[in-house]
């Protein structure tokens, strides 16, 4: 169990504190030395990767990988354009919310089907992000 | 390099939080196809090379020259914290279901709440701890289902 629980809490405290070190280095940087230091950061890691035996396979799914880099990319940006104008603790739990998107996404694309249980979460999710963004106005 | 501008309303910030919802959730099922015949280390290198193909465009377009100071680490430790938790979160997905690993790892927004709180002296709310915990709740429902 620890073999999986381990990493996923040391991820709830890195992604958690994410939200912090950035909203304090937007308060004087602009968004974009954001996404130039964490090009900065994974190249160290691909590094890392490769250097540890990682192997690169030319297959045709890199086109997909390229997209999910591509992706990463946007998604970093709109999450610090949010950050740079909004309270750390209204943008991070709002943006928490992109598993709604992956699973419209993936019935969409992949025809993953839509279960109950999907919907009520799906439910909860909108409830949730409706209530912060009328929170967020009346400030 | 000049600061950002201070741009106030809800519009403001939530439009650039839901393009991010709607990116990153695209991102997960990109990520779900590019794992059918890649390694995750290979996904991640191959993120990288899309973060290197943006910057050389960050730095001339938008003329930024970052300068040392508390800021500048913050941003670094940005970085790092994005890079090292993507290893992180195939790590344990290496060795856990997807229904163990998605509803604990779904929690960061509570870490986010209360350092928010304490560091940067944000007022939080009742409502506001009420919203997460159905998001929350909502991710967990969403990959146990």
């Amino acid at each position: 169990m620890l073999d999986w629980l381990l990493p996923s809490l040391a991820y709830v405290g890195a992604i958690g504190v994410l939200g912090i070190t950035s909203k304090f280095a937007l308060r004087t940087l602009p968004w974009q030395v954001m996404i130039i230091c964490a090009a900065l950061a994974y190249t160290v890691t691909a590094l890392a990767l490769l250097a540890t035996g990682t192997t690169l396979t030319l297959e045709p799914a890199i086109g997909w990988a390229l997209l999910v880099g591509a992706l990463a990319v946007c998604g970093l940006t709109f999450f610090n354009m949010a950050l740079e104008r909004g309270e750390a603790s209204m943008v991070v739990p709002i943006s928490a919310s992109y598993p709604l998107a992956g699973t419209l996404l993936a019935a969409i694309v992949l025809a993953e089907r839509i279960t109950v249980g999907r919907v009520a979460g799906m439910t909860l999710i909108v409830i949730g992000a409706v209530i912060l963004g009328r929170a967020g106005s009346e400030r | 390099m000049s600061a950002p501008q201070a741009t106030h309303g809800t519009a403001a910030w939530l439009v650039p939080a839901l393009a991010y919802v709607v990116t990153v959730g695209a991102l997960g099922v990109g990520t779900e196809l590019a794992l059918d015949d890649l390694s995750w280390q290979e996904v991640a290198i191959w993120t990288s090379v899309a973060y290197l193909a943006a910057t050389p465009l960050l730095v001339i377009k938008a003329k930024v020259r970052p300068q040392p100071g508390p800021a500048l680490l913050a941003a670094l430790a940005s970085g790092a914290l994005a890079a090292f938790s993507l290893v992180l979160f195939f790590v344990a997905l290496g060795s856990g279901e997807v229904s163990q690993v998605v509803p604990v790892t779904s929690a960061y927004p509570v870490v986010t709440l209360i350092l928010a709180a304490t560091l940067l002296r944000e007022r939080v709310t009742t409502t506001q701890v009420l919203a997460t915990a159905l998001i929350i709740g909502g991710v967990v429902l969403l990959s146990v289902s």
